[in-house]
């Protein structure tokens, strides 16, 4: 009896004891090393050039702004592991409080996170992960089931289940990334598909992440399957899936195939909106809302409240129905008329 | 008599059944210059190949100090002594003499630094080896900055500080002035003192005696005779070379007399560029050929290069059948109707992967086109007409590539091209460097016929003896002046050269 | 003098044999037959390649490499070398769907200032190699960044839409059952080869290539020559970028990435020396088809991506390799004579 009791007091004092910091931290910010009126963060992008990162830049500094007390300091990393280095020293140098990293080259993260660690700033990682930081991004995997699904679905009602050939336009220079997103969608498809595509009917193409590239081996491996007349497609972005559905009007065969993609940014979104659109849909990624996410994130962290070591984007799969619901204002045709 | 230092017995060698080398034998002592003479394809290159170990005799022997040896492979003949001096030369233009001397055998410092090269040590070992031949060269020297004549020097230098005994030169005079031809002359009775053999090979046939003792002459890939210098005369040489006798043609000259220029048709007026050439005034008749005498460097090719239009002049103006013609580019001097033939045929006259046909018919088309397209047939016919008339003469017809001509029939080719762009005025840079002598011969009567027909021929040499022979007025020029005129009766060797060195005639 | 004339006959032979050896006809034969191995060897792995539908289909995605290659295949002759067409490629469609889609430009007039774009961008190459005499390399490199830099800042990264069924109709489209963008390919190879084989500029840009100097002081206006090559590469490179744009019915600033190194690699593959003054258009265009056919292939027979780089890149070498090996040997020949 005694000893039951002994134990509870044990257990209750350390609970108490590891909490009490705890508690005290989240409610006095004077106690928290970090804590500022106002902070400078650093946003390094992955690169100036593609709407996707631009999307993202626009949309941490609009969240920055409404934050109010936060000022964000822009770099670009060029793709390039060594200029994110220099971006990194940089940020130092300018004794920012807080780093936001979208950079590409693995091998370079540790090299950075150690000096961002040598100096305690915190930082959090956009899409590629880095040891030690907080990881914000893309759940690639379940991002491609949203699509292989909806394409499943698609084809469940439309093709009574039938599909005679599966297109997969990966990119597997690129690593695991892209093939978590090909792997979600080719699950996602078969799962749910009244009768699964037969193995060595599913062709594995390789996109080279370029439109023509995914265009040209869909152009040439349409002719190997001439007596198929339903033909899916899933693919690692908007621009291969436009090459996919590219290939198939040129060989006259648009009518065959359904295609899905991810990534819903402006070229896909106005192609699913076309009359008798051959896209489906693709699951969006949201980039515009990566700030809404980032910056309370990265103001979390400075005033040391708890955040989760890995913080997903709620993925939606985006159609032509559901485009005006998260794209009105860009496709006010996608709207009914009220 | 001891056994002689080199000699080579009946080589044979064949290249796809064609004897390319016929019985052919020479010997070499120590001590002496072996000439090698013969037109191109008589089988010069080929026999000093087989010695270099370039190539494999089918058959004959070669005997070192009377032991017969196997030369299988240029190393061989290079643990044997033997050495070769081409006519270009390899070296590395950014390093010192010392450095090109010692290539590949740099000393070394000594102890922990051994990997360090001793430079003190390598510039001594330098200037011992050029001390052996009194050769007054700076060790520190950069190869870029030695003039021709001095590289060869140290490539002989090169060869003898690495146990050379026998050194085969070919054309090493090619591009010297005959003052720098003496400084060679001179190495060369210094190779002999020390007892190095020397095979000799030359279209030159002055140098060839003045330097040879004994001249060798090959003729079809047979062995033609071998005579001391003393035996044979400029004539005979010459006769046993081309196997047919080839007339004086100063003498012919001399005979004819009777030509009778029109009227002018080139005339230079005050033509200056700094430092290059100074208010020139000349003029050139149809008819005419002028030949522009000068040293180095005294300005005549710029001089020529600059009435073509291929060098911007200063001031000065240019007339072409007495209208004023404004000359900026080649295209200008081509339109003007002036035909220029550099120096170097070989990278400045001739697309050498261009087909003979194609490389006459180059500067000349708008005859040959209709509504833009080549007529094929009658650029056929037009280059055919003009390998005939020149006797332009290639082994695989007509679509051979430039490059495999010998330096004759492509010096040729340069001339029908501008003769099938119908110019009026040829200036002519050094006709027949390089060129052997039959085919000189024949190229001086292409001039010739050309002058007789109305052409207006203005040709710059530093050979005196082609000056001589083929001009009839001859032009100095020292240091970018002109500095003497002399018609083709009063002008001797004498009177020029101390025109061209200067002296006021 | 009996002697003298057959020792001239028997120096022959080995100059005939020099000059058959080296003969540009041979190339072209040797590359012929490897083709029509390389056919030969898919046809038996794979049921579908030779169908008419691949044909066609071949056919259609050829004309965006084939339509370069002419202009590279000029470039390479005349001594050069044009690094830009890929960035250029990408310019004309960028520059076509700025001006159709944000600045209501008819579609046909704003395809025209899209090639005239190009046009610009192929004559300052032109410029500075041949006024400013910088080398090729250097030029065309540094604009190869310039005008995939301004393709993306003119479309902002964006890849737009340019569905318009005329458009199309150059990617897309037939005549009489033949791809459209085949048949200006072809259209554009004939024209090529009558000015390259039949006129004087043709000629000149040999004789350039084989030797500037020479050539200049033949009084051939080399600037302009090397002008206008330059600025004929831009131009049908902006044609491509057209093809593609009218293929894929969109404009992408990424688009023609990598195309200088297809394109170089079948022009070199069809026997156009990289140091310049040797090729032919004939060669060229069997290259083109190697490698097309080459992709085409191993895509049907479904080996992986990466091999097919390899195989590509080993056909190449073969290819070039044993060209260079006759050539020494013909070389070889002629010198021994």
């Amino acid at each position: 009896m005694f000893r039951k009791l002994l134990s509870i007091i044990v257990v209750v004092s350390l609970v108490a004891g590891m909490l009490l910091p705890l508690t005290a931290f989240a409610q006095d910010n004077a106690t928290c090393a970090t804590a500022q009126d106002s902070y400078t963060i650093g946003f390094a992008n992955l690169t100036e050039d593609i709407v996707f990162t631009q999307l993202v830049r626009d949309g941490i500094l609009s969240a920055a702004e409404e934050a109010g007390n936060v000022e964000v300091v822009l770099a670009d990393n060029r793709l390039d592991g060594a200029t994110a280095l220099a971006n990194a020293d940089n940020f130092i140098a300018q004794g920012v409080d807080g780093v936001i990293e979208f950079q590409t080259d693995e091998a370079f993260g540790n090299v950075i996170m150690s000096r961002f660690r040598r100096e305690g700033i915190p930082v959090i990682a956009i899409d590629i992960p880095m040891p030690g930081a907080t990881f914000f991004g893309a759940d690639n995997y379940n991002a491609g089931r949203l699509a292989g699904e909806a394409l499943a679905a698609w084809v469940n009602e439309n093709w009574d289940g039938d599909v005679d050939a599966l297109l997969v336009l990966e990119l597997p220079q690129s690593g695991p990334i892209p093939a978590a997103r090909m792997q979600g969608q080719i699950e996602g498809l078969q799962d749910n598909l009244t009768v699964p595509v037969a193995e060595d009917m599913i062709f594995l193409l390789d996109s080279k992440n370029t439109q023509e590239e995914s265009f040209q081996v869909v152009s040439d491996i349409l002719p190997t399957i001439p007596d198929a007349e339903h033909i899916v497609a899933v693919t690692i972005n908007d621009g291969t899936a436009l090459g996919v559905i590219a290939a198939a009007e040129a060989a006259g065969r648009a009518d065959q195939i359904m295609v899905v993609g991810q990534g819903a940014d402006p070229s896909g979104q106005e192609a699913m909106l076309a009359e008798n659109s051959r896209y489906l849909g693709a699951t969006g990624y949201f980039a515009e809302n990566y700030g809404s996410y980032l910056i309370p994130a990265m103001l979390d962290l400075l005033e040391c409240r708890p955040v989760p070591p890995a913080i997903y984007v709620d993925h939606v799969f985006i159609n032509k129905d559901n485009l005006c619901e998260y794209y009105g204002e860009s496709w006010p045709d996608a709207c009914p008329v009220s | 008599m001891t056994a002689p230092l080199l000699t080579m017995q009946h080589i044979v060698k064949s290249f796809y059944g064609v004897k390319v080398l016929d019985d052919v034998s020479i010997d070499l002592f120590a001590g002496e210059t072996l000439a090698l003479l013969g037109e191109n394809g008589a089988g010069k290159s080929t026999l000093i190949k087989i010695l270099n170990g370039d190539y494999r005799r089918d058959g004959g022997e070669i005997l070192i100090d009377g032991q017969p040896v196997n030369i299988d492979a240029p190393r061989d003949a290079e643990n044997l002594g033997i050495r070769m001096i081409y006519q270009e030369l390899h070296y590395a233009p950014e390093l010192s003499v010392a450095e090109n001397l010692l290539l590949g055998a740099l000393p070394r410092r000594g102890g922990a630094l051994n990997w360090l090269i001793d430079w003190q040590q390598m510039n001594r070992q330098a200037h011992e080896a050029l001390a052996l031949l009194n050769v007054d060269i700076a060790p520190t020297t950069k190869m870029r900055d030695l003039s021709v004549v001095e590289r060869e020097i140290i490539e002989i230098v090169k060869a003898l500080s690495r146990q050379a005994r026998i050194i085969v030169m070919d054309e090493p005079t090619a591009a010297l002035t005959p003052p720098e031809v003496q400084r060679l002359f001179g190495i060369i009775r210094g190779l002999q003192a020390r007892g190095v053999g020397i095979i000799y090979i030359s279209h030159r046939l002055d140098e060839v005696f003045e330097i040879a003792g004994r001249i060798t002459v090959l003729r079809d890939g047979k062995h033609v005779g071998t005579n001391p210098r003393a035996e044979v005369t400029h004539q005979s040489l010459v006769q046993m070379m081309v196997g047919r006798s080839i007339e004086d043609r100063a003498e012919v000259r001399a005979q004819s007399e009777a030509i009778t220029p029109g009227a002018v048709a080139l005339e230079v007026r005050g033509l200056s560029k700094a430092g290059a050439f100074n208010t020139i005034d000349l003029q050139v008749r149809a008819g005419e050929i002028v030949g522009l005498f000068g040293l180095l460097g005294a300005g005549h090719t710029l001089l020529t290069q600059a009435i073509f239009g291929a060098i911007k002049s200063d001031s000065g103006t240019i007339l072409v059948d007495g209208t004023p013609a404004r000359i900026a580019s080649p295209q200008d001097g081509q339109r003007a109707g002036i035909g220029f033939v550099p120096l170097d045929r070989k990278v400045n006259g001739l697309v050498l992967d261009m087909s003979v046909r194609k490389n006459i018919t180059l500067s000349n088309w708008r005859v040959l086109t209709r509504f833009g397209a080549f007529q094929r047939g009658l650029e056929m016919q037009h280059s055919r007409n003009w390998v005939d008339q020149l006797g332009i003469r290639m082994a695989g017809g007509i679509e051979t590539h430039t490059r495999y001509l010998s330096g004759g029939n492509q010096q040729k080719v340069v001339l029908a091209r501008w003769l099938e762009a119908n110019v009026r005025v040829l200036l002519l840079n050094e006709p027949t460097w390089g060129v052997d002598v039959g085919a000189r011969s024949d190229i001086y009567d292409q001039l010739e016929a050309l002058a007789a027909q109305g052409l207006a021929i203005l040709m710059v040499s530093s050979d005196i003896e082609e000056v001589l022979s083929v001009s009839h007025r001859i032009l100095t020029i020292y240091k970018g002046r002109l500095t003497g005129e002399f018609s083709q009766s009063d002008a001797t060797q004498e009177k020029l050269l101390h025109a061209a060195a200067g002296g006021q005639s | 003098m009996n002697t003298t004339v057959a020792a001239e006959r028997s120096r022959s032979q080995p100059l005939r044999l020099a000059a058959l050896l080296k003969g540009e006809r041979l190339t072209t034969l040797n590359l012929f037959a490897t083709f029509i191995l390389i056919c030969l060897i898919f046809a038996s792995q794979s049921d579908f390649f030779l169908t008419l539908d691949n044909f066609l289909n071949v056919g259609r995605t050829l004309g965006v490499v084939g339509i370069v290659s002419i202009g590279m295949t000029m470039v390479l002759i005349s001594g050069g070398v044009d690094l830009s067409v890929g960035s250029v490629a990408a310019l004309s469609g960028v520059v076509t769907s700025i001006l159709w889609l944000q600045a209501d430009v008819p579609l046909g007039l704003a395809t025209v200032i899209g090639l005239g774009a190009c046009v610009l961008v192929g004559f300052i190459n032109g410029f500075f190699v041949a006024v400013m005499r910088i080398n090729p390399l250097i030029t065309t490199l540094a604009s190869f960044s310039i005008v995939r830099g301004l393709a993306f800042v003119l479309s902002s990264g964006q890849t737009n839409q340019l569905s318009n069924p005329a458009f199309q109709f150059l990617g897309r489209g037939d005549v009489v059952g033949i791809p459209a963008s085949l048949l200006l390919m072809i259209a554009l190879f004939a024209a090529a080869f009558v000015v390259m084989h039949f006129t004087q500029f043709g000629r000149n840009l040999y004789a350039i290539g084989g030797s500037a100097e020479a050539s200049r002081l033949a009084g051939i206006a080399v600037r302009r020559h090397l002008l206008i090559v330059y600025t004929l590469s831009g131009l049908l490179s902006g044609l491509a970028g057209i093809v593609i744009a009218s293929q894929l019915a969109s404009s992408a600033p990424r688009a023609a990435v990598g195309l200088e190194f297809t394109v170089i690699a079948a022009v070199v593959l069809g026997g156009t020396s990289l140091s310049g003054g040797k090729g032919t258009l004939i060669g060229t265009l069997v290259g083109v088809f190697i490698l097309r056919v080459l992709d085409n292939g191993l895509v049907q027979t479904r080996v992986s991506s990466f091999y097919q780089d390899v195989v590509s890149g080993s056909v190449l070498l073969l290819a070039v390799g044993f060209d260079q090996i006759r050539q020494k040997l013909a070389a070889a020949v002629k010198d021994r004579s």
